[in-house]
């Protein structure tokens, strides 16, 4: 991975910049599993809503792009949740109400808005994989730490050590704030990349010129 | 113009999302369909991972359509497995420590042995081990090799009485034959309604066990001084006497029947009585300062423990000013089955007069701040009689064992004083 995508992975990255969608995120990432399946289910969703909508671009009017945007996520997420119920049983009660959530997650809701204003298909690939990544990087700390367990096998060494809380609610909460606090610190999040990120609900966020793309421009 | 035409597009998506979720439902809905029954059955494949299917026999939720009868209030669920393997039992429990419902599911094949075992909800406050309910293994109705397990009496008493509870609703229901009980262990059963003091309050022995000598198999000495117990050769048979504190004994059979004045049983009930009579006998010193604690002034006189096979270990007759008190000891066990000294003066009506115990056998669990008021709880037995003993009035909040011992001690000794006064009567 270059520098640049690394930047931009970290930099870009919805969920530990702008903190869009952390109601899920806190959710689903109790578990590997369950933050596998939530970050797949976001990233299909994601995908299907911006090839529809990238389809659909030159019919849909700036006043109707948001229902209509509503209703291509509603409807892909119904889908997915129709799929989940079938063939990922367990992932799909893991996750219960929160994979209904992501038909207005701000994640998906951006990339369809970026999607009427011309973006590509890729860019919705790359925020989804950006998120999911962040929502496995959650997971496995809440779940090593928390539970003393990855992908639901336990960890003999670590079960004296765990940290119950980590596995709950404001476990996860305090993960994601170590998390945004480290790539802070780190200098990776731009304030003027997130800035300039910051119009609508993460619209844009793809046209956004992280710092690292700049440093690439300068050299 | 242009309202119109964001309208048709609303409704073309709606129309085409409902058309592909319409035609999408009748690939995933026959399998989320078998995910739930597959999830329902998951507990059952557990015990009998080898099972094709289940039919519901029994389901306590809906119990009146079932055909089948005599089922316990523990069973929760009765499945017959389609291929002919045997049946899978749910049971559900709340006879053990806490009142919480300890669950457990129990596979018997049909040749009415426990095929498999598994605990699936477990509130009790100390663990059994995981090796517990794999001794149930193997297993038919008599349980013949399964122990009790020392220092988590309540917790695996009840395990093992839902199982068997399991095993009588597919008895009664002549699903499965019944196993077949030795002699010793038929006897061993019986324990609790022949002399009682040799139990605890959820029926497992307390005594010390020795081989005997003669036609004596089996000696067991009670914990709490209140007499012996022997199994004893009787022909192909057994037969078991039971001799309480003041040397009377009584022999029943192996189904129960009391056989004490059979002549052809003499000699083995001498056999008995001459044993127990080896034993030494308790110091009567506390017991009787105790009594007269509690009557001072009183004159006490030890009488026999005539018809009494219970916790109850001495009487004595009192004397004060003309009046005539019973004086009763019941040695009841207690937490972690720690023997309990408890003394009562009962008046000539039957009522307590006073109460006193050697100690109230209490772990530091169970009192962070909580602190018994023993001398208001001891007064709370004065005036009480049959009729107005309820067992509430021994409650001790957070203490089971002992407020179990304190209830089974005036149990007991409100049963020995019918007898006892019957007897002077006559």
């Amino acid at each position: 991975m270059t520098k640049n995508n690394c930047c931009a992975a970290i930099a870009k990255n919805p969920l530990m910049v702008l903190f869009l969608s952390a109601c899920p995120a806190m959710a689903a990432t109790a578990t590997v599993k369950g933050a596998l399946g939530m970050g797949l289910a976001v990233l299909v969703v994601m995908v299907l809503s911006n090839l529809l909508i990238s389809a659909l671009r030159k019919m849909i009017s700036r006043e109707a792009l948001i229902p209509v945007c509503v209703v291509v996520s509603a409807g892909f997420v119904s889908i997915v949740q129709m799929l989940m119920n079938a063939f990922l049983p367990n992932i799909y009660q893991m996750l219960g109400v929160y994979v209904a959530v992501v038909a207005v997650n701000l994640v998906v809701f951006g990339q369809s808005e970026a999607a009427a204003n011309g973006s590509s298909v890729s860019d919705a690939i790359i925020t989804g994989v950006y998120f999911t990544v962040m929502l496995l990087v959650m997971g496995i700390v809440r779940e090593l730490l928390g539970n003393a367990s990855i992908f639901g096998v336990n960890i003999a060494f670590l079960s004296n050590y765990r940290i119950s809380l980590l596995s709950k609610a404001p476990g996860g909460f305090i993960i994601a704030s170590i998390l945004a606090g480290v790539i802070s610190k780190l200098g990776l999040a731009k304030a003027e990349c997130a800035g300039e990120c910051m119009t609508g609900a993460a619209a844009g966020i793809s046209e956004c010129v992280c710092a690292c793309d700049k440093e690439e421009e300068v050299q | 113009m242009a309202q119109k035409k964001t309208a048709g597009l609303l409704a073309a998506l709606i129309a085409v999302f409902a058309v592909v979720m319409f035609g999408l439902n009748f690939v995933t809905g026959p399998i989320v369909a078998k995910n739930g029954s597959a999830q329902e059955y998951a507990p059952l494949y557990n015990v009998m991972p080898d099972a094709a299917g289940f039919e519901k026999l029994y389901d306590v939720a809906d119990a009146a359509s079932s055909t089948l009868v005599d089922v316990p209030e523990t069973v929760q669920t009765i499945h017959s497995e389609t291929s002919g393997l045997g049946y899978v039992v749910r049971l559900a429990t709340t006879k053990g420590y806490t009142g919480d419902a300890i669950e457990l599911t129990i596979a018997v094949d049909n040749e009415g042995k426990i095929s498999g075992v598994e605990l699936t909800a477990y509130p009790e406050s100390k663990d059994f081990g995981a090796e517990y309910p794999q001794t149930f293994v193997g297993q038919d109705s008599a349980l013949s090799d399964v122990a009790i397990v020392a220092g988590v009496t309540y917790s695996s008493v009840a395990f093992r009485d839902a199982v068997t509870d399991g095993f009588n609703a597919l008895i009664a229901n002549e699903l499965v034959g019944a196993g077949q009980k030795s002699a010793d262990q038929a006897l061993l059963e019986l324990l609790p309604s022949v002399h009682s003091g040799l139990v605890n309050n959820v029926g497992v022995g307390q005594f010390e066990e020795s081989d005997g000598t003669g036609n004596i198999v089996k000696i067991m000495k009670a914990r709490n001084n209140t007499g012996y117990a022997y199994l004893l050769k009787s022909g192909d048979s057994m037969v078991m006497a039971a001799v309480n504190a003041s040397g009377e004994a009584k022999l029943v059979d192996v189904e129960g029947k009391d056989i004490t004045a059979d002549a052809a049983y003499t000699d083995l009930l001498a056999e008995a009585v001459a044993h127990a009579a080896t034993g030494t006998a308790p110091s009567t010193d506390k017991e009787q300062a105790r009594l007269k604690a509690l009557l001072p002034d009183a004159e006490l006189t030890s009488i026999p423990l005539t018809g009494v096979f219970n916790s109850v270990s001495a009487a004595y007759k009192l004397t004060k000013d003309g009046q005539d008190y019973y004086g009763l000891v019941a040695r009841s066990y207690g937490y972690d089955n720690e023997v309990m000294g408890v003394y009562y003066v009962v008046d000539a009506q039957g009522a307590i007069v006073g109460m006193t115990v050697d100690e109230l056998i209490f772990h530091s669990e169970y009192f962070f701040d909580y602190t018994l008021e023993e001398s208001s709880y001891k007064a709370g037995f004065a005036g009480l009689n049959k009729d107005s003993w309820t067992g509430d009035q021994a409650l001790i909040s957070g203490a089971t064992m002992t407020t179990d011992a304190m209830k089974t001690a005036t149990n007991d000794i409100f049963a020995a004083y019918e007898i006892l006064k019957g007897g002077d009567a006559q």
